[in-house]
């Protein structure tokens, strides 16, 4: 397969190596209460712990705008399938806080679009900012890529061209402009919006003073891909403003070539440092760094906000595992003899108001750890794991697909995850 | 995956100097006592939330390294001797060198440290050789407090803008301080999805406390 893929930025900045050390520091006095000393407890027994602590609390309702818990959405294409659900996050059943990320997608027989964006927890609008980014983006790029596969019938065709040529760069830069543009198309709703709220008194009361820009602030995650060639291949065209992460994944290859990464997560030295949609990440010197393209055979494409691609990292080669997971719980397709085999589906107690509890399979309970190596050997048996999945255990968790990844995503447990969870699929797998 | 755990660290500064002998000792213990049961009731806290004491008298020492809360065990301490805040800071600094991760390509780093100092004297020792070695590392977030009457605020100041004052040493004000701790810690806990470039936001503090400008 020809396979092309470029970032107009240059080289991405990496973070400081350091070394992680479990040597306590040498002080002037001794230590006292050495942690090899204490027991420490593994990160599932701590999580069967607190399974029962956390709080189900209904969003508290101040007046201004509220999300729904929880959104699923299904579109079936021509060229494949489009699942995304999002779930507000356990932090928030706890505090009584709204969902702050938020998705939309959009198709024609042409292209697939996906915008993904996770409102900042730190600003009390950003719910607002993440849903109008959604939004406008993707409605956005629905009328701009149907006009333009309207007006320029040649477009499919020069992307097939070589990637070396005139013919395929301009057909890729006519789309990965659209996609540039559908960021400043979604700060521009942002700005609209704003002029919307500023003399609304319930959000005054709220602030205690007129919202600003920064109140919205939001990731922005976005996507389009274009099957051609029969389907065979896909152009897929991505922006990433903040943490997250956009994903092509090949699931007919082998080892770390299948997975390919369509941005940066532009993390800071301590977790959860981003930057966001603003005029600054949006100008033409700062998106061009934050935009990728790509052609090749990827067919399963991933959008994610934080609150998903934080259990997945790294993103190479974890999202081999996040592919395995959505498999195993019958959310993708899951080849194998489905007579069960241990390890079971492991259960917890749902952070809702019935608390009842959902088994769900975890891909790491199927690998010796979580080096390299061993996801290496897990996904080279990705198409033999039904024995371990909830199908051979005859367990359903929704009669749907997006119902099924909207109740995964919610129940799903990793230590010290409690944010909202976004995640979109494209699909192409079914169409092959 | 521990592998990939994002902790909160947080790092308890006690003066243990000989003017904290008697009740105000005592009072450090007991509210040891309630910050960990309090933490331990909060799954945010419970799950995320890393613990490490460091003691200052006349010398400097991390008596607890950063520990998770269901290991952790109360320490044994005892007040005597001078004030030696700055070798505490530079044991701080160094403890945040060796212990608290950063991001990497390969891993997902802590968030930002959350550091606690309570004193009731002056510093005995050269603090600026402390900050300077603080300003090597990414300390994360200060809070000092300074207790009792003889506390003075002014070193305080220079490590950092969150200065708190306490009024007394009783049992009753150095609980209040514990508790305020301990709500920082939750809701520091509950913001981990929080994004940068922001001040800490604390609760407020507890009544018969200043903040120092």
């Amino acid at each position: 397969m020809n396979e092309y893929s470029e970032t107009n930025s240059e080289q991405p900045e990496i973070s400081e190596q350091q070394e992680v050390t479990e040597q306590l520091p040498k002080t002037s006095g001794e230590s006292e209460n050495k942690a090899d000393e204490n027991k420490r407890l593994s990160d599932r027994e701590v999580m069967e712990h607190t399974a029962n602590i956390w709080q189900y609390t209904e969003i508290i309702d101040d007046g201004t705008e509220m999300h729904s818990e929880f959104h699923e959405k299904f579109s079936k294409t021509a060229f494949g399938n489009i699942i995304g659900a999002r779930v507000r996050g356990k932090a928030h059943k706890h505090n009584g806080t709204n969902c702050d990320d938020y998705f939309e997608t959009a198709f024609t027989e042409n292209f697939a679009a996906a915008v993904v964006c996770d409102g900042a927890g730190s600003q009390r609008l950003s719910r607002i900012g993440s849903r109008i980014s959604a939004q406008s983006a993707a409605s956005y790029l629905k009328n701009n890529l149907s006009e333009l596969f309207s007006k320029d019938a040649s477009i499919k065709d020069r992307l097939c061209a070589d990637i070396s040529s005139e013919e395929f760069m301009s057909a890729c830069g006519s789309i990965a402009s659209l996609v540039q543009n559908s960021a400043k198309e979604a700060l521009k709703a942002q700005n609209d919006e704003l002029l919307k709220l500023e003399n609304d008194e319930r959000y005054l009361n709220v602030l205690g003073r007129k919202p600003v820009i920064s109140d919205m602030s939001t990731t922005f995650l976005a996507a389009v891909v274009v099957p051609l060639n029969d389907g065979k291949q896909r152009f897929t065209a991505c922006v990433q403003i903040g943490d997250g992460c956009i994903c092509a994944l090949d699931t007919k290859e082998n080892g770390e070539r299948s997975v390919k990464l369509m941005g940066e997560a532009d993390s800071g030295k301590f977790s959860s440092e981003t930057v966001f949609l603003s005029q600054n990440t949006v100008s033409d010197a700062a998106i061009a760094s934050k935009t990728r393209v790509s052609r090749g055979s990827s067919d399963i494409i991933m959008i994610m906000t934080d609150g998903v691609a934080d259990d997945y990292f790294p993103a190479v080669p974890m999202m081999q595992r996040l592919y395995i997971d959505l498999c195993l719980n019958g959310i993708l397709p899951m080849g194998g003899d489905k007579t069960p085999k241990a390890p079971a589906p492991i259960s917890y107690p749902a952070v809702s108001a019935e608390r009842q509890n959902v088994a769900l399979q975890y891909a790491k309970q199927l690998a010796e750890d979580t080096s390299p190596e061993s996801m290496k050997t897990l996904w080279e048996k990705r198409d033999m794991l039904g024995a371990y999945s909830l199908e051979a255990y005859d367990i359903s968790i929704g009669e749907k697909p997006e119902e099924r990844l909207r109740v995964w995503l919610d129940n799903y447990n990793e230590r010290t995850s409690f944010d909202d969870r976004t995640l979109v699929i494209i699909d192409f797998k079914v169409s092959e | 995956m521990s592998d990939y755990l994002r902790r909160l660290p947080v790092y308890l500064l006690l003066d243990c100097s000989g003017s904290m002998t008697g009740e105000p000792i005592e009072a450090v213990k007991q509210g040891l006592k309630t910050l960990l049961s309090e933490l331990k009731s909060d799954p945010q806290a419970l799950e995320t939330a890393y613990l490490s004491i460091i003691t200052f008298d006349s010398t400097a020492r991390q008596i607890c390294p950063l520990t998770e809360l269901f290991s952790f065990k109360e320490p044994q301490i005892s007040a005597g001797g001078a004030t030696a805040l700055g070798g505490a800071l530079k044991v701080l600094a160094e403890c945040i060198k060796n212990e608290v991760r950063l991001s990497t390509n390969e891993q997902k780093g802590d968030w930002k440290p959350l550091v606690f100092i309570m004193t009731d004297g002056a510093p005995t020792d050269d603090i600026d050789e402390g900050i300077n070695a603080l300003k090597q590392v990414s300390a994360g977030n200060i809070i000092a407090c300074a207790a009792g009457a003889n506390a003075n605020t002014e070193p305080l100041k220079k490590i950092t803008n969150n200065v708190l004052m306490m009024n007394n040493l009783t049992t009753g004000d150095m609980a209040q301080f514990f508790a305020w701790v301990s709500s920082s810690v939750k809701l520091s806990s509950k913001s981990v999805e929080a994004k940068p470039g922001e001040a800490v936001v604390l609760p407020p503090p507890p009544q018969g406390f200043v903040i120092v400008p």
